[in-house]
């Protein structure tokens, strides 16, 4: 109970201080590439140069060269980026910054909120290189492409929970980081972000299986300007809730003696 | 009003080997379970702090003293609030702010302006305040030109300038700082005393943990002394570096002895009694250890010792509705090192009740008790059974005094009058003052005369002769010893002997008892060993003479019993 209020506490510290998490996380961009030439723009650069090319590999690949299967992948590929860093950064959110959380009393929260921060910036550059594949492939802007908005939100609540998951569990653990990142690799294959859903035929219900998949479609759906389906929303729902359930007893049991492992 | 306070603060570290750390060890673990199991998965922990209690009050610059690994860091780390005690409880009011590292909490590729703003952030300092406030740390540090240049191309000695002029730059209440202000030259030495010392001004609380002496004593002025995670000696700056350095010597081992193990041979007169029920009048004792009880002694802990007394506290002891118990000797052990302890409670009263306290309240004596962390036994005076006993603290002061017992023994055993006898001593000129007051019973008071306080060149002993017609066994003594005014010196254990003709061929040791260093009264149980007319404390002098004077000495047949068995009761 007390330790259950300790965590509560240190939450809403966390949150509170938003001066920490927001300008830390602008910074950590920042200084990324910091004495560069074209600086966060390489951001930008590396994901445009990286998503042409891997779409023109694919489009040859699958025979596809419709400007509507660029549109899909270059929105996969980005929201894909986005959840897939925000998994494997979450692991070492702790780690990373272990000399500070080691010097400065700060809320354990506020920490995995700054990583989310950073990689939510990473992701508005990639958006840039969006919004020119969907002007090229010709997918206007309509009322399901509001809905990206609240749906990507709800992709970084998600990614808060995850930071504070994966990197308390992997501050004790040493072993997770490198299964996280094999295991990311790994759905990235088996994740619908290159090709289609329905290229599997009879085996599409495997997909639905998939909580990643759901992600994906909740906000890859509204820029490519359809609805999301509903067992997506239904999943991400049920996901963001049980998450953070998880996330809290968990930190019940180790966010109090997480700095011991620093 | 800023105040630090921990409470019987422990703090043991897991120490993850490259098994334990890893996955592979818990699953299998998981798989194994047995034997296997628990070697992978037996990690090593340090006990980092044990059982640290501290007040602090506005105005005070404590030094945190003690070789490397005594829990220095670890000790700061906790009032920082970076570290969350295993056991025990902190109490921090007001601001804390942090150096506790030779770099800098901001990332280095940074210049000094963006460090200086990045690290007023940390410290959460509001955005509007931390452009004045910036220009005021960039003046303290004179860094001038090199604030436009890159953190990294700075020196250790500069990065610290930063870190601490940073940190003291909005009078924070509460002040960490972690060896790095070692780092600085003298004139940054000079400043950062200057600093430190307007901090007492606006009445702040700095802890301050290193290892240079000069500046502990310049900036400082108390001082707490760690060794292998315990306090082992708290109060003025000269005394605590001058502790320090008696602590020399390799680390001792570590025993830890919960309140079960403290066990003597020897049975209580009435034997295994039922358990009684502890009471206070605020918090509920939290360690009533099993055994606690043999019918005569009684042992317990309370669990928030440093509330102030506003009107009246107590804690005591309701031995049941179907025994009466004259109380003759009280044990307490006080638990806040309060390094002020002006306002603390030194006068307490022993109380007899046989109604709870309601109407009948029998007052047996008011003892003065010494402000200080050591045990010290106290002889009651006879009035008689009574069901319930405890002590009393009254305050008359608004504010409260601090009140905190960490073990409290009632002994029911009145001793045997040793009237008679006279005292003996090495030097038989020394033993000049007996006072006849001293007589009250039970135990015996002899003071030496102050000369005894030389150094003692080979061997000096107290004692003393019960007389041609008795034997006696000693079982406890206590001892207050002479300061000659923060000696280097003492006496770092006496020898408890006994014999049969003076000392002259029969010479027996019953045991040897290491003092307490700090010079209040304290109370020393002796092994059971045998009866004999003459007893007396030897001190043996290491090379070069150690020094040595008891003012009081009192020998007591009984010891304060706690036997080994009995119930665990209020878990």
């Amino acid at each position: 109970m007390r330790e259950a209020r300790g965590v509560l506490a240190d939450w809403k510290a966390g949150l509170a201080n938003y001066p920490f998490w927001w300008r830390f996380g602008l910074l950590d961009i920042k200084l990324r590439y910091r004495r560069t030439l074209l600086g966060p723009f390489w951001v930008t650069l590396s994901f445009g140069v990286s998503a042409v090319a891997l779409s023109l590999v694919y489009s040859l690949l699958f025979k596809v060269t419709a400007d509507s299967y660029f549109a899909y992948l270059i929105v996969g590929l980005a929201v894909w980026g986005l959840m897939s860093t925000l998994i494997i950064e979450g692991c070492t959110t702790f780690v990373r910054h272990s000399q500070l959380i080691q010097q400065q009393p700060l809320p354990i929260l506020a920490h995995a909120l700054r990583s989310v921060v950073g990689n939510f910036l990473v992701f508005l550059h990639n958006l840039v290189v969006v919004a020119i594949a969907l002007a090229v492939a010709g997918v206007g802007v309509s009322w399901p492409t509001l809905l990206a908005v609240p749906a990507i939100a709800v992709i970084l609540v998600n990614g808060v929970w995850v930071a504070m998951l994966l990197g308390m569990l992997c501050a004790r653990f040493r072993d997770l980081p490198q299964l996280v990142a094999l295991l990311v690799n790994i759905a990235f294959l088996v994740t619908p972000v290159f090709w289609y859903k329905h290229m599997l035929a009879g085996r599409a219900h495997f997909v639905d299986l998939n909580p990643l998949y759901a992600f994906l479609e909740f906000v890859r759906s509204p820029l490519l300007g359809q609805l999301p389906p509903f067992t997506s929303v239904q999943v991400v729902l049920v996901a963001t809730i049980g998450g953070w359930l998880l996330t809290f007893l968990v930190a019940i049991r180790l966010q109090p003696r997480l700095t011991y492992w620093l | 009003m800023a105040r630090v306070i921990l409470d019987g603060v422990s703090v043991s570290f897991p120490v993850f080997n490259a098994n334990a750390k890893s996955l592979r060890a818990n699953l299998l673990y998981l798989g194994s379970g047995g034997i296997l199991g628990q070697d992978l998965r037996g990690h090593v922990t340090i006990a980092a702090l044990s059982r640290v209690s501290l007040c602090v009050e506005t105005g005070d610059r404590i030094a945190v003293i003690g070789r490397n690994g005594s829990g220095k860091s670890t000790l700061l780390r906790v009032i920082a609030g970076i570290y969350r005690p295993t056991e025990g409880s902190v109490r921090v009011d007001g601001r804390v702010s942090t150096v506790l590292g030779a770099g800098l909490v901001v990332d280095e590729e940074l210049t000094g302006w963006e460090a200086i703003e990045y690290a007023c952030l940390l410290r959460g300092i509001p955005r509007d305040r931390i452009d004045a406030l910036g220009k005021e740390v960039a003046e303290f540090t004179e860094l001038g030109s090199y604030l436009s240049v890159p953190v990294r191309t700075y020196s250790a000695g500069m990065k610290m300038r930063l870190s601490f002029a940073v940190a003291t730059c909005d009078a924070p209440d509460v002040l960490l700082i972690d060896e790095a202000i070692g780092a600085g030259d003298i004139y940054f030495l000079e400043k950062a005393r200057q600093r430190a010392r307007n901090f007492l001004e606006q009445s702040n609380i700095l802890f301050l943990a290193s290892h240079s002496e000069d500046m502990l004593q310049s900036i400082c002025t108390k001082g707490i002394v760690l060794d292998q995670g315990e306090v082992v000696a708290a109060g003025p700056i000269r005394g605590a570096l001058q502790a320090y350095h008696d602590v020399g010597g390799p680390p001792r081992n570590r025993v830890t002895v919960s309140a079960v193990e403290f066990a003597f041979a020897e049975a209580s007169e009435d034997g295994q009694g039922e358990p009684g029920q502890p009471f206070a009048s605020s918090s509920v004792p939290e360690h009533p250890p099993a055994g606690a009880f043999d019918g005569n002694a009684r042992t317990y802990w309370l669990s928030d010792p440093v509330s102030r007394v506003r009107d009246t506290a107590f804690i005591g002891f309701d031995f049941g509705p179907d025994r009466s118990i004259e109380v003759r000797q009280v044990v307490l052990r006080q638990r806040v090192h309060d390094l002020d302890c002006a306002g603390c409670v030194t006068c307490v009263a022993v109380q007899a009740s046989d109604d709870g306290f309601e109407a009948d309240v029998r007052t047996a004596e008011t003892i003065q008790v010494e402000p200080d962390v050591s045990k010290q036994s106290f002889t009651v005076p006879p009035i008689g059974p009574a069901r319930s006993w405890r002590l009393l603290a009254r305050s008359d002061s608004v504010a409260g005094r601090p009140w905190g017992l960490s073990e409290l023994d009632f002994d029911s055993v009145p001793a045997e009058r040793l009237d008679e006898g006279r005292a003996i001593g090495s030097d038989p000129a020394a033993m000049n003052v007996p006072v006849a007051a001293a007589f009250d019973g039970s135990p015996f008071t002899q003071w030496t005369a102050k000369e005894r306080a030389e150094a003692v060149n080979g061997r000096s002993w107290i004692g003393y002769d019960f007389g041609p017609d008795r034997e006696i066994e000693v079982r406890s003594f206590t001892l207050r010893q002479w300061n000659g005014g923060g000696n280097p010196n003492t006496i770092p254990a006496v020898k408890v002997q006994y014999s049969g003709d003076g000392f002259v061929t029969d010479v027996r040791t019953a045991d040897t008892v290491k003092i307490s260093e700090n010079t209040a009264r304290n109370s020393y149980d002796i092994a059971p060993s045998a009866r004999a007319r003459f007893w007396r404390l030897l001190a043996d002098a290491p090379t070069g003479g150690g020094h040595w004077g008891v003012i009081e000495l009192r020998f007591s047949q009984y010891p304060v019993r706690r036997s080994p068995g009995g119930p665990d009761h209020g878990r």
